[in-house]
């Protein structure tokens, strides 16, 4: 859980680079993968919530999940 | 000797004493088109063929006239390894027989439906590529990272026999994984006919596939309940989001993501109970005192 009165203000309110820096995951990629694994809560929501299709499609979180998944074609070519 | 030779050369040797295998494991991921290594021998066994198998591996070119040393398994009942030497790099070389695996259907239904191919300069019988992805759906992360290979492998097969009429688009449709394979389909036009896609949705109760395909199913689509089944609010919103919008494909993820955690958590557990039944075992059981 973020702690409050952090030195790093970062650290309350990134919870990726929390997992990072308290030591509880090794990498950044394990740290998002863990993240996203306790994830699912926020994702129903922000479905919930008044954000459109389009502004779903680019909130960091849901992008986050799109670009730890299954490849698209486009992958291919990088 | 290559590990595909070598493999082979095994299977050769167990049907030589009678034993009926399917390839399964790394090799049968190496078979269907992902390069990586192993060293392991991991081959799903005919039951008929379970309760001598110790004396035919000894009776076989396998074991060079010495028994072979059996190796240690927490499931005795469906699983059994045999040491057959050491590589050439001082690692142990394995040969692992399952009996039943407790993610598979029975072995007669995995034979009926296995791909037969070359491999190792022969023909070998391997798992069906559906199977082999049934079988990796465990607790270990390495075995989620084939299925990601092995799932777009699928999907590609499975655009090659829609076009070529092999199968029936709407059977294709039911068995889609991959993000690859969503847009595949989607380019070569399959899912512009909601009545297709609704059969194909009546055909799986994968939640990942149904994620796939809700949104060209049309708005009042109703699949049958998934086995892992998705949350009401997903579902809603698959219903009218665009087809392969970032949005959709956010929340294929976000299912893929829900049924990979259920699969873990439901093969950890299975792996607890067998362990704890060995450690404390009933109190009534004759055994109990070992």
């Amino acid at each position: 859980m973020p702690s409050s009165g952090s030195i790093l203000p970062e650290l309350d309110t990134d919870p990726v680079l929390h997992l990072l820096l308290t030591g509880q995951a090794r990498t950044a990629a394990e740290a998002e993968e863990m993240y996203l694994n306790a994830s699912l809560a926020e994702v129903l929501r922000l479905l919930e919530g008044p954000l459109s299709d389009e502004e779903l499609g680019r909130h960091p979180l849901l992008v986050m999940y799109r670009r730890h998944g299954s490849r698209g074609w486009e992958d291919s070519l990088g | 000797m290559n590990p595909a030779h070598r493999l082979a050369e095994i299977v050769t040797a167990l049907e030589r004493v009678g034993l009926t295998v399917l390839v399964m494991g790394g090799h049968a991921v190496r078979y269907y088109g992902i390069d990586r290594n192993t060293i392991d021998y991991d081959l799903h066994l005919s039951p008929a063929d379970w309760d001598d198998l110790g004396l035919r591996l000894d009776q076989s070119p396998l074991a060079a006239g010495r028994p072979l040393t059996r190796g240690p398994s927490w499931r005795p009942g469906s699983f059994q390894r045999f040491l057959l030497g050491r590589l050439p790099d001082g690692r142990d070389e394995w040969l692992e027989f399952w009996r039943n695996n407790h993610l598979l259907p029975p072995f007669a239904d995995l034979y009926g439906r296995r791909e037969e191919g070359t491999y190792g300069g022969r023909p070998l019988a391997f798992l069906s590529l559906p199977d082999l992805i049934r079988s990796k759906e465990t607790e270990r992360e390495t075995d989620w990272q084939d299925i990601a290979g092995l799932e777009e492998i699928h999907d590609g097969r499975l655009l090659h026999q829609a076009v070529t009429g092999t199968i029936s688009v709407d059977q294709a449709l039911a068995q889609l994984r991959s993000r690859r394979g969503l847009e595949s389909f989607l380019q070569g036009g399959s899912l512009n006919d909601p009545a297709v896609v609704r059969q194909a949705l009546a055909q799986t109760r994968l939640s990942i596939t149904q994620a796939i395909l809700l949104p060209s199913a049309g708005a009042d689509a109703s699949p049958p309940t998934a086995s892992v089944p998705m949350e009401p609010v997903v579902v809603s919103r698959l219903r009218t989001v665009a087809p392969a919008s970032p949005l959709h494909l956010a929340l294929i993820e976000v299912v893929r993501r829900q049924y990979k955690l259920a699969m873990q958590n439901a093969d950890g557990a299975d792996k607890q109970a067998i362990r704890g039944a060995q450690t404390n075992p009933p109190p009534d059981n004759p055994r109990s005192s070992r």
